[in-house]
């Protein structure tokens, strides 16, 4: 058990007489550095660099490394943030629901878009067009100065009804706990008598606190620059753009359900997760190798679309895809969608310019990437048609009792949204 | 005098283990007494050891890149065959260029341990159809990121390139943390005066799947980098749309080129992972192009501070000569590799 250091190996490596004798002379630091300094000469001629030798092989002069000399170090760490259609001047809320007051609907047909936009009139062979734009107190808060305050009463009704009109677009919401859903609709104060808004919206407003959901509801006059600009007024293109302002206003909640304002939800008991959304009941209800156009076309949607890749959920009815009622994922897809589907490239196409469903249809058949995040699901799931007495009812789509939605669409040509929502509600 | 010390330790070691097993030469934890570091024990010797060991590793260290061991995530695209010899004969000196061209990509490309391909951009009847017209670049990067599953990057690089610092380690100079070399908004520069404000953008969180250069005259495809995501594939998918295409397709002067720059102007998804590089970051041209604005050192080849890439697009309209400009930027791309008489390698 002897302690031994390891025997010394007495055959030095620079065997030379001379040099030994050399570094016996110069023991200690000295010869450290003399021997550091001839590596490093011998490492700058044989690879080019003193100090990192072969280590260093293939380095460069750093205006070669980088191209940092070239940049602006100022607009490197500029970014964009998120804002909504009306620009950064937003207004926050605490409420789950951003809802127009229904109560300013008379006032604000009473004015007409005259007085909420600034209008500019083109004559054009000798017909007259209105052409409305956004004025700056749509972006951004507008001092008035004493004048417009100052009136009276009767004045102050109409000014807070504007201003109520123009800040809709800036409200988000900036609660503590976002909802998991938004439900989005848009009103319409020109087509629809008030009571039946009044009749509409607390169907929504039940069904949404019922379940903690969001509510996001603007006028759909509110889009009309936008509209007019791509020749879109009187359709319903306006839906993705609503969409889109919807998932500015709620950024962080999952997924938006756009329900035409003609429709009325049922089933307040049924919560949209754990009848439609879920990976399992989403997985059971989507049609798969189903015709994109009805009742047969070339494209279909894909057969091995997993539920958790759904990004949009459409309904369709006899004929075509339908826009009363969708679904979309707030996610890369989600936007990327609504901001191409409403693009005005596509508003404007002539082709498009009066039914957004068309401007769908193309989308679905030449992009097969969105198709792929595509769910169609049966129409009575979303969308069940209201049908008259006398009229054949249809399985597929007419509304039956026990129906999550009934929408009783083109009831404003009969004028009888009023009296068939009274009726359903009555029977709900 | 090194060897007596060590002999007289072993002496004095050996002494203690025989005196006194119990007693002095254990410690109170009765273990053997270790023998501690000797600073005398250092000569010239171990520390050559100690040298050749640490020169070794390095070596050992350097040998996988040698060996490109490395996978590589990086393919780089070249457009070669630009117009196929459709419209007139490929003369000799195009294909001299276009040989150089490849050549230059591919010594670069194995230096590195890139995969280079090589793809043929020639007229095609199946895009002459006007509503296809354009789409060759999209559809060569989608066959592309299928031909590739494993890269990550790939950089587009059109055929009138030329690589002028092949020592370039595309990852350290651009691609690792691409996000903090990339401008995210047009406040540097806005040749085309896109509006810079655009609902919906939110660049804080999204990465730079797209990193592009600003010519003077806008978007420039020329040599740019995309890296596969959901994100890119969704833009391949949607870059060219008929209805677009119809409608813009006379207005559309460089195709996918103009087409990317309506969609990044306006739609917020689009913009939110695109970034911008200065031009001479990846693709510097010769004097000749943008000639507009010939005095502009943003554009233009610098060979003090040795620009990457030389771009000579345009090279065969007006009074260029592609020839000319390639052989120029090759010869001295050759000088300032000659390695000086005193360097052995």
């Amino acid at each position: 058990m002897a302690l031994r250091l390891p025997p010394r190996n007495k055959k030095s490596v620079l065997s030379s007489h001379a040099v030994r004798r050399f570094i016996r002379a110069n023991k200690g630091p000295k010869s450290i550095i003399i021997f550091i300094l001839l590596i490093s000469l011998t490492n700058w001629v044989l690879f080019g660099n003193a100090f990192l030798g072969p280590l260093g092989k293939g380095s460069l002069p750093s205006s070669i490394k980088s191209f940092y000399h070239l940049m602006t170090p100022a607009y490197l760490d500029k970014l964009q943030t998120t804002y909504g259609f009306q620009g950064h001047d937003t207004i926050p809320v605490k409420t789950l629901e951003i809802v127009p007051d229904v109560q300013d609907a008379s006032m604000l047909r009473h004015l007409g878009l005259d007085n909420l936009f600034r209008v500019e009139v083109h004559t054009k062979d000798s017909s007259e067009e209105k052409r409305y734009f956004y004025t700056p107190d749509y972006f951004e808060e507008v001092n008035v100065e004493g004048e417009a305050i100052a009136s009276s009463s009767s004045k102050d009704i109409v000014q807070k009804a504007v201003v109520a009109f123009k800040r809709m677009g800036r409200t988000v919401y900036k609660g503590s706990k976002s909802p998991q859903i938004v439900l989005v609709m848009g009103l319409d104060f020109q087509k629809y008598e008030d009571e039946y808004a009044l009749k509409v919206l607390p169907n929504r407003v039940n069904y949404a606190s019922k379940h903690d959901y969001g509510l996001y509801v603007r006028w759909i006059q509110e889009f009309t620059p936008r509209l007019q600009e791509s020749h879109n007024l009187d359709t319903n293109w306006w839906r993705p753009l609503l969409i889109r302002e919807a998932m500015s206003a709620f950024p962080q909640a999952k997924y938006f359900w756009f329900l035409d304002e003609r429709s009325l939800i049922m089933r307040d008991d049924l919560t949209l997760e754990s009848y439609l959304l879920n990976a399992d009941s989403l997985g059971k209800a989507m049609l798969r190798d189903q015709p994109v156009i009805l009742p047969e076309s070339a494209i279909k949607t894909y057969r091995n679309t997993a539920p958790s890749d759904v990004s949009f959920i459409f309904t369709q009815d006899s004929y075509a895809l339908n826009t009363d009622s969708i679904i979309v994922k707030n996610d890369m897809y989600g936007k990327s969608f609504l901001e191409y589907w409403g693009d005005n490239l596509y508003r404007g196409y002539s082709n498009f310019a009066d039914n957004e469903v068309k401007a769908l249809t193309h989308i679905l058949q030449w992009h097969p990437y969105l198709l792929s995040r595509t769910a169609l699901v049966p129409p009575r799931m979303l969308n069940s048609i209201h049908t008259d007495e006398k009229a054949k009812k249809d399985s597929m789509h007419s509304y039956q009792k026990g129906d999550l939605v009934v929408n009783f669409r083109s009831c404003e040509l009969g004028n009888t949204c009023n009296n068939l929502a009274e009726a359903y509600l009555k029977d709900k | 005098m090194t060897g007596k010390s060590g002999a007289k330790k072993e002496e004095e070691l050996s002494d203690v283990k025989l005196d006194s097993p119990y007693g002095y030469g254990y410690s109170e934890s009765f273990k053997p007494k270790k023998a501690g570091f000797q600073w005398r024990s250092l000569s010239i010797k171990r520390l050559l050891g100690l040298l050749t060991v640490i020169i070794l590793i390095s070596i050992l260290s350097v040998i996988p890149n040698l060996l490109k061991l490395k996978k590589s995530k990086v393919v780089i695209i070249l457009a070669a065959n630009e117009g196929g010899g459709v419209q007139r004969w490929k003369t000799p000196q195009e294909w001299s260029v276009e040989r150089s061209s490849i050549a230059n990509k591919k010594e670069y490309a194995e230096k590195h341990g890139y995969i280079l391909t090589i793809k043929d951009v020639s007229l095609k009847r199946r895009y002459s159809h006007e509503w296809r017209e354009g789409w060759e670049k999209v559809d060569i990067l989608k066959q592309t990121m299928r031909q590739f599953p494993d890269a990550e990057w790939f950089w587009w690089l059109d055929l009138y390139t030329f690589i002028m610092e092949p020592e370039v380690d595309l990852e350290q100079y651009l691609l690792d943390h691409v996000e903090d070399k990339t401008y995210r908004t047009l406040d540097h520069f806005n040749p085309l005066n896109i509006e810079k404000d655009l609902p919906y953008v939110d660049t804080r969180k999204e990465p730079v799947d797209l990193v592009l250069a600003q010519d003077c005259g806008g978007f420039n495809l020329g040599s740019f980098f995309v890296r596969r995501s959901p994100w890119s594939e969704l833009l391949l998918d949607l870059w060219w749309d008929p209805a677009m295409y119809d409608q813009m397709h006379m207005k559309w002067e460089h195709k996918e080129q103009d087409c990317l720059e309506v969609l990044y102007s306006k739609m917020a998804w689009v913009r939110n992972r695109i970034g911008f590089v200065p031009l001479r970051a990846i693709n510097s041209f010769p004097p000749g192009a943008c000639s507009d604005q010939k005095d502009d050192p943003r554009y233009f080849y610098n060979d003090k501070e040795r620009d990457f890439v030389v771009n000579m697009a345009g090279c065969n309209y007006g009074d260029r000569s592609c020839w000319d400009e390639y052989e120029y930027y090759r010869k001295l791309q050759k000088k300032f590799r000659e390695t000086p008489w005193y360097r052995l390698w």
